[in-house]
Order: structure tokens, then C-alpha cells, then sequence
């Protein structure tokens, strides 16, 4: 059952360390985007691909402040992205043997730029469901980057395929399943997030209900990922992803009840219970910025987090053993 | 190899036509009708001023004549409002190249406060208390008499201070320009309200329906003998008198905002307490304010409680909760409403959905030190003297200038004493009630 050793003695490392680089790029990317939306500095510049008519690297960006500073920050990131998923595509094809990943670093790449299309275009028409579609998309991105590392990392080269038992295909489905509702949190998170700066008659139904649905994933989701964690102690299948999943879901939760205090106070059935908030809240202060920024990182970290664990899985449970039959004249090629 | 680039060709060329279709998609969604002010269709389909479509729409075009939209707010000079400050509080939300932000209202306020500012922006339904409606121009915390209207500087407080113990926040790192910006803002939205409820009354009361006149200026009859009638429509525009009645109801309300500052209640000197009392002077004006918190006079034993936990008279509501519970029992009383406009009948099910569930005004706990109009002690004097506009708490001091009030200043400074000490007490062993408070509880 074992798999080709020789592949994961031959591989290039540099595929693997550019992909980290993205994926380390990209996570304050989604981190300063949603701080883009918590400060709303989404229109700090009417223009894109410029920035007030500067071309993007040549922009004083730090002679700048306020909404132009986190705008044009996160601008700068995200051609930081662009750049090092050029590099990424140039290494893979250099340097790794399968095609198939080198085709994953064209997707990275197309993905990249569509983000970017759709972030520009939020600009250029201004138009707030398009910051809400830049929202659910960004995360769509860091989990491409993060299944790139995934991929091209000694150990998805190198493990042993493990017995395919019902217990363990049981903790695959599992695991898709807290993939698939992490990322419908974070989709129903993006309209909690921007229906309240819509402007048509629907668009109190529309956040309303998209509390409520938030509300609702998150008690699912606490579910499923304590029952992922406990299958995977029992099968002892990425036992520690488990638990640093269960401890991401924590804070999740605590950022999640604080973004909604620190924005909107607590709620006419909290107050009966516990009394009135003994503070104000002070609109875009550090404390709220970070708070509700983190509680927007953290939903993209779980998804990630879930979908890496879910990778994992199927690779050891022998459904990525596909990916790694490349011939032996292509390794050679490549070799040399 | 060459299957291999071949393949990435075609994929290339897919990708391609994925992101030309998504720039197409992009483009369809750039179309987006400006946003426009909302009626307020609790007045216009009330029993009190049941307005028909027709002039529904007239009222509508009045206001849009006169104050514009939300992305073009308009001020006629009578109204006294600074243009270059709604502009920059109006429209898309966005910075110019010298980092001036614009849109402030859309990006700081619209959520909760709506884009009418009727107090219905998308999160409000979940917010406690619900955001304000500005369309009465009625404000809670002030320092002018219960009946007038806020100064500036009282809306200006409220937006530094932000008011504690609700989701209204300090917006305290705005600049000082900005800040201006919304309050006037806030002023014009205000000022544009009161003018729609204004307008509403004055076609149900003054226009409607008149008899038509043939030429001999004999009234036209129909073949039954019936008077034949016509609509008289809202249009100050070619009606030189209902131009006259539409200024002068403005002036009215400009007349309120623009006096605010001279409805201030300033507290007398001889009465202001000295800041260096000693431990016996507060302590006996701390006693003075308990007995007058539990007396019949200022009787505030009655909502706030024997306790003063709050937990007097809890089944009171504020006045834009009393307008929405109104409207609902007189819509449950309405019967067949046979003699209302069609119209109006078919909006009214529309509104009825539409009003947020009722809360009643409870009354503040005074033990955990959280004020919401503010803790200085002039604050706190300010509540007890002019009450809380718009809510059952009621003003102690005169309504108006040179009025006789309930209570005198220096026994206001009483109750402002014993107020701030309560937090101070041991809330589970409040000081044993006097035999007036037990009167007034039971």
C-alpha cells in the first residue's frame, strides 16, 4: 500500500516553498480586506487599476492615512499575491512533475486575477454586491493557495496510504461536510457584512435572515467539528488539525459574539438578562477594527483549516494516489 | 509535451471566456437605480391624515423639489441649511485625492438610522432600543426645554458621546468638519419629516375633493343629479397660495430648529452646588434628593421603582412606539373601511407588516451608573429639568421659559445628588423606604 518513496526524495522543495509564500501572503490579504469593509475604505479611490491616477507601486502610500492607508494596503497585498502566484506558476512549471499541479498553479493564477477583476470592478461601478461576491471569492483563493501547499509538501508525497475502513470514510464525508458549511458560514458572514450598506426595500429581510442563518451554521458548525475532532482522535487521523480546529472554532465563537457587541450592542433579550452594556462602542476604534476584522480572518482560517483536513484525508485514504502516477520519463526530465 | 501545452491552450482559452462572461456579468450589474427618500407610509395611510396615492406622489415631488435625494440633497435658502455640508454627509460614500470622505451618512449612519432616517435602516429591527426616527425632529438628550428642538451642540454630543448602554457608538475619531456634516445632515432629514407630516395634514385638511363649476360658475351635476367633483392636486408650483401655505409651513419648522439655541436651559448660578461641598452638605443634599425621588412632587419612585432598579411602571412606551401601537389597534379597529381611499386600503396591510414589534420604555436603572444622555451632573440635570423628550419621563423644571416648573432648581441639584450616589449604595440592601414611597408603589 505504500507509496513511490523516490517521488518525495526527488521532489522540488521550491514549489512548495513558494506556495507557503502565497499562502502566508494571502492571509493578511483577507485580513485587511475585511478591514477594507469594517472601515468601509472600499471607495478610498474612485479608480483601479491606479490609485487617484498613480500607477499602484508608485501610489505615497505612506504618506497616506485613514481609508486610503487600508485601501491602497490592501491594493499592494494583493499585487503582492498577483506577483508571487506568477512566481509560483514559473517555479511549478520549472520544477514539478505533475501536471496536474502545474495546471493548480494556473487556477491559483486565473483565480488571482479574477479576484482582482472583481475587486476593481467593486470599485469602478461601485456597487456593494460586488464587494460582497470580492468577499465570499477572497477566501475561495487562500483555500487554492493553502491546497497548493498541501500538494506539494513531502508529506502528501510521501504517506502511506491508509486501510479504507467505513469508520474512515465516515470521518472524509465528515470532514467535506465542515468544509462545504465553513464555507457557506463565511458567504452568509459576507451578506451579515454588507446587506446593512444596501439601499434597496429587501435588504433588512436580507440581513436579518442572514443573521439568523449565521447564527444557526455556527451551532452546526461548533457540531460537526467537535464530531470531526473526536473521529479523528478515535481513528488517529490528524489528531492535532483536529484539535487546532476545535481551538480556531473557540475563538471563532468569543470573536464572533464580541464583533456583534462591539457593533451593535446587545441585543433587547440579552439586556433583560444581563443588564445594559456598561460601555460605548466607538465606530472604528482598534478595538472594534480588530475584533470584527479577526472574527472575518479567523472564518477564512476554519474553511481553510477544514478543507487542508479534508485534503489530507482523502489522501490518506488513498483518493490522491492518482495524482501522483506521473511517468518515470517526465521525472527524469525534470531531474535533469 | 506537446498534448500536454495543447491542453493548456484550451484551458487558457476557457479561462478566457469565463472571465469575459464574468466582465459581462459585471457590467449588467453596474445599472443601479439612485436610492430615493421613502414616504412615511404610517402617516400617509393613517386614520388621522389618510392621503390618497395621488397625493402621496404630490407630497413626494414637493419634497423632492424642495430637499432633492439622497445622492443630491437640495435645501431651499428659507430652510437655513449649510449645502456644502449636506453634500459632503450625501450620497455614495467615498474620498476625493485631498482624503476629504464623502457619504458620511451612508457609511456611519444609514444602516440603522435608514436613508430616510426613519429610524429602519437594516439592522435596526435587531437593535435595542430601535435606532431614532429624525422625522418628528423629537431628540432625547438635550439641553433645550422638552418641547424644542436640539441645538447642535446637543446633537454634536450625542454623536461624540455616543449613548451608552444602546449600539449608538462615540464616532468621537471623526474629524471635527465631519461631525458637522451629520448633524446637519441629520437636521435636514429632520426638517424634511416634520415638513411630509406637515404636508400631509395640510392636503387632508385643506384640499381633497371640490365641486366642478361649469362656466356660468353653477356646480356640474350628473345625469343622477349628483354634484360631480374633481381632485384639488398638491401643486405650490403653478398655485401661488398653496406655495404661500407650503413657505409657511416650512418657516414653522425652521423657526423650531432655529430658536433651539435660545431654548437652552442654562441652571441658575446661586444653585449650581459648589464643587468643594464637605461629606455633611452632599450627604444632607443626598438626602434631600431621596425624599424628593420618593415624594409625590417629583414622584420618580413611580417609574424607576422603590428600588430605583428600574422597576417601577414598566408598561409606558415612547412616543414613535405609542405612534406604531396607535396605528396597529386603530388598523385592528378599522372595520370594513368603507369611505377610505382604495389606495390607502391596500397599503395600509403593507405598513401594518412592515412596524416593528412594540416596546415598551423601561425605565432606567439607576444603580449601575450608565446614563445614556450623558454623566456629568449637568447632564443628569438636564433629564431631571426638561425630561426626556419623547419618552414618559417628564420634565420637573418649566416647559418653557419664565413657566412655573414641579420643582426648583436647587432641589433638581438635590435629586441630581442622590441619582449619582445610588450606584454607590449596596443594591441588595437599599436604604429602608420611606412611608411615601410604600404609598406610592402600593
Amino acid at each position: 500500500m505504500n507509496t513511490e518513496p523516490t517521488i518525495a526524495e526527488n521532489r522540488s522543495k521550491w514549489a512548495h516553498r513558494c506556495a507557503w509564500l502565497l499562502a502566508c501572503a494571502t492571509f493578511p490579504l483577507i485580513w485587511v480586506g475585511g478591514l477594507v469593509t469594517t472601515t468601509d475604505a472600499g471607495m478610498a479611490f474612485r479608480d483601479w487599476l491606479t490609485s487617484d491616477g498613480y500607477l499602484m507601486p508608485f501610489y505615497p502610500w505612506f504618506s497616506s492615512a485613514g481609508d486610503k492607508f487600508v485601501e491602497h494596503g490592501h491594493r499592494l497585498l494583493g499585487m503582492t499575491a498577483g506577483l508571487l502566484s506568477i512566481a509560483l506558476v514559473l517555479v511549478t512549471w520549472r520544477t514539478e512533475p505533475r501536471s496536474w499541479v502545474r495546471k493548480f498553479s494556473l487556477v491559483i493564477l486565473a483565480g488571482v486575477i479574477l479576484q482582482g477583476v472583481i475587486g476593481g470592478m467593486r470599485v469602478v461601478l461601485d456597487q456593494r454586491t460586488l464587494a460582497l461576491i470580492h468577499g465570499c471569492t477572497g477566501p475561495l483563493f487562500f483555500a487554492l493557495c493553502a491546497a497548493m501547499v498541501v500538494f506539494t509538501s513531502r508529506w502528501w508525497q510521501s504517506v502511506s496510504v491508509e486501510v479504507e475502513t467505513d469508520s474512515r470514510r465516515k470521518v472524509l464525508r465528515l470532514s467535506i461536510l465542515c468544509v462545504a458549511m465553513a464555507y457557506a458560514q463565511l458567504v452568509v458572514g459576507a451578506v451579515v457584512r454588507h446587506s446593512p450598506y444596501m439601499l434597496s426595500e429587501t435588504a433588512g429581510a436580507l440581513f436579518q435572515s442572514a443573521v439568523y442563518l449565521h447564527v444557526l451554521l455556527a451551532l452546526l458548525i461548533v457540531g460537526h467539528v467537535l464530531l470531526l475532532a473526536w473521529r479523528c482522535f478515535r481513528n488517529r487521523l490528524q489528531v492535532a488539525a483536529g484539535i487546532g480546529l476545535v481551538a480556531l472554532v473557540a475563538v471563532q465563537l468569543s470573536l464572533g459574539l464580541g464583533t456583534w457587541l462591539v457593533k451593535y450592542g446587545l441585543p433587547n433579550w440579552a439586556t433583560t438578562m444581563f443588564g445594559e452594556m456598561a460601555f460605548v462602542n466607538r465606530e472604528a476604534d482598534f478595538l472594534q477594527a480588530t475584533i470584527i476584522t479577526s472574527h472575518v480572518a479567523v472564518g477564512s482560517l476554519i474553511f481553510v483549516a477544514t478543507l487542508v483536513i479534508a485534503l489530507r484525508f482523502a489522501r490518506q485514504l488513498g483518493l490522491g494516489v492518482v495524482f501522483l502516477s506521473v511517468s518515470p520519463s517526465l521525472m527524469t526530465e525534470v531531474a535533469r | 509535451m506537446n498534448g500536454s501545452v495543447a491542453m493548456n491552450h484550451e484551458s487558457l482559452r476557457k479561462n478566457l471566456t469565463w472571465w469575459m462572461a464574468a466582465a459581462a456579468l459585471l457590467v449588467g450589474c453596474g445599472k443601479v437605480e439612485p436610492p430615493p427618500f421613502r414616504l412615511n407610509m404610517t402617516q400617509m395611510v393613517s386614520n388621522e391624515t389618510p392621503t390618497s396615492p395621488e397625493y402621496q406622489q404630490e407630497i413626494a415631488d414637493v419634497l423632492g423639489a424642495m430637499f432633492g435625494t439622497p445622492d443630491e440633497p437640495y435645501a431651499v435658502p428659507e430652510a437655513g441649511l449649510d449645502l456644502s455640508r449636506l453634500r459632503m454627509a450625501a450620497g455614495a460614500a467615498w474620498s476625493d485625492e485631498k482624503g476629504t470622505n464623502h457619504g458620511l451618512y451612508r457609511k456611519h449612519c444609514v444602516h440603522c438610522h435608514g436613508i430616510t432616517g426613519d429610524g429602519r435602516g437594516p439592522t435596526a429591527r435587531f437593535l435595542n432600543p430601535y435606532p431614532r426616527d429624525y422625522r418628528q425632529g423629537v431628540y432625547k438628550f438635550k439641553s433645550t426645554y422638552n418641547a424644542d428642538r436640539p441645538t447642535d451642540d446637543d446633537l454634536l454630543r450625542v454623536l461624540v458621546n455616543g449613548v451608552p448602554g444602546t449600539a449608538m457608538p462615540s464616532f468621537s475619531l471623526l474629524p471635527h468638519s465631519e461631525l458637522e456634516a451629520l448633524v446637519e445632515y441629520v437636521k435636514y432629514l429632520s426638517i424634511r419629516g416634520q415638513l411630509e407630516v406637515s404636508l400631509a395634514a395640510y392636503v387632508y385638511d385643506d384640499l381633497g375633493e371640490e365641486a366642478e363649476v361649469d362656466e356660468n360658475g353653477d356646480e356640474k351635476v350628473d345625469s343622477e343629479g349628483n354634484e360631480i367633483t374633481k381632485r384639488i392636486p398638491l401643486d405650490p408650483v403653478n398655485d401661488p397660495e398653496q406655495r404661500e401655505v407650503v413657505m409657511e409651513l416650512l418657516a414653522e419648522i425652521i423657526e423650531g430648529w432655529e430658536s433651539s439655541a435660545e431654548k437652552v436651559v442654562i441652571p441658575s448660578e446661586d444653585h449650581i452646588p459648589a464643587d468643594n461641598r464637605n461629606a455633611e452638605e452632599i450627604a444632607a443634599s443626598v438626602a434631600q434628593g431621596r425624599e424628593l425621588f420618593f415624594g409625590t412632587r417629583a414622584n420618580c419612585v413611580k417609574c424607576h421603582g422603590p428600588t430605583a432598579l428600574g422597576d417601577g411602571q414598566q408598561d409606558d412606551q415612547d412616543s414613535w412606539n405609542k405612534a406604531h401601537k396607535k396605528f396597529l389597534q386603530d388598523m385592528v379597529n378599522a372595520g370594513d373601511q368603507e369611505g377610505v381611499h382604495p389606495g390607502i386600503v391596500a397599503s395600509r396591510a403593507e405598513v401594518v407588516a412592515s412596524i416593528y414589534t412594540v416596546r415598551n420604555a423601561i425605565p432606567r436603572n439607576l444603580r449601575q451608573g450608565i446614563y445614556r444622555g450623558g454623566r456629568r451632573r449637568l447632564d443628569i440635570f438636564w433629564r431631571i429639568y426638561t425630561g426626556i423628550a419623547g419618552t414618559p419621563m417628564p420634565a420637573t423644571g418649566p416647559a418653557s421659559p419664565g413657566a412655573q416648573g414641579t420643582l426648583k432648581e436647587e432641589e433638581i441639584w438635590n435629586i441630581v445628588d442622590y441619582v449619582l450616589s445610588l450606584p454607590y449604595e449596596t443594591p441588595s440592601r437599599p436604604l429602608k423606604a420611606l412611608p411615601v414611597n410604600l404609598e406610592a408603589v402600593n
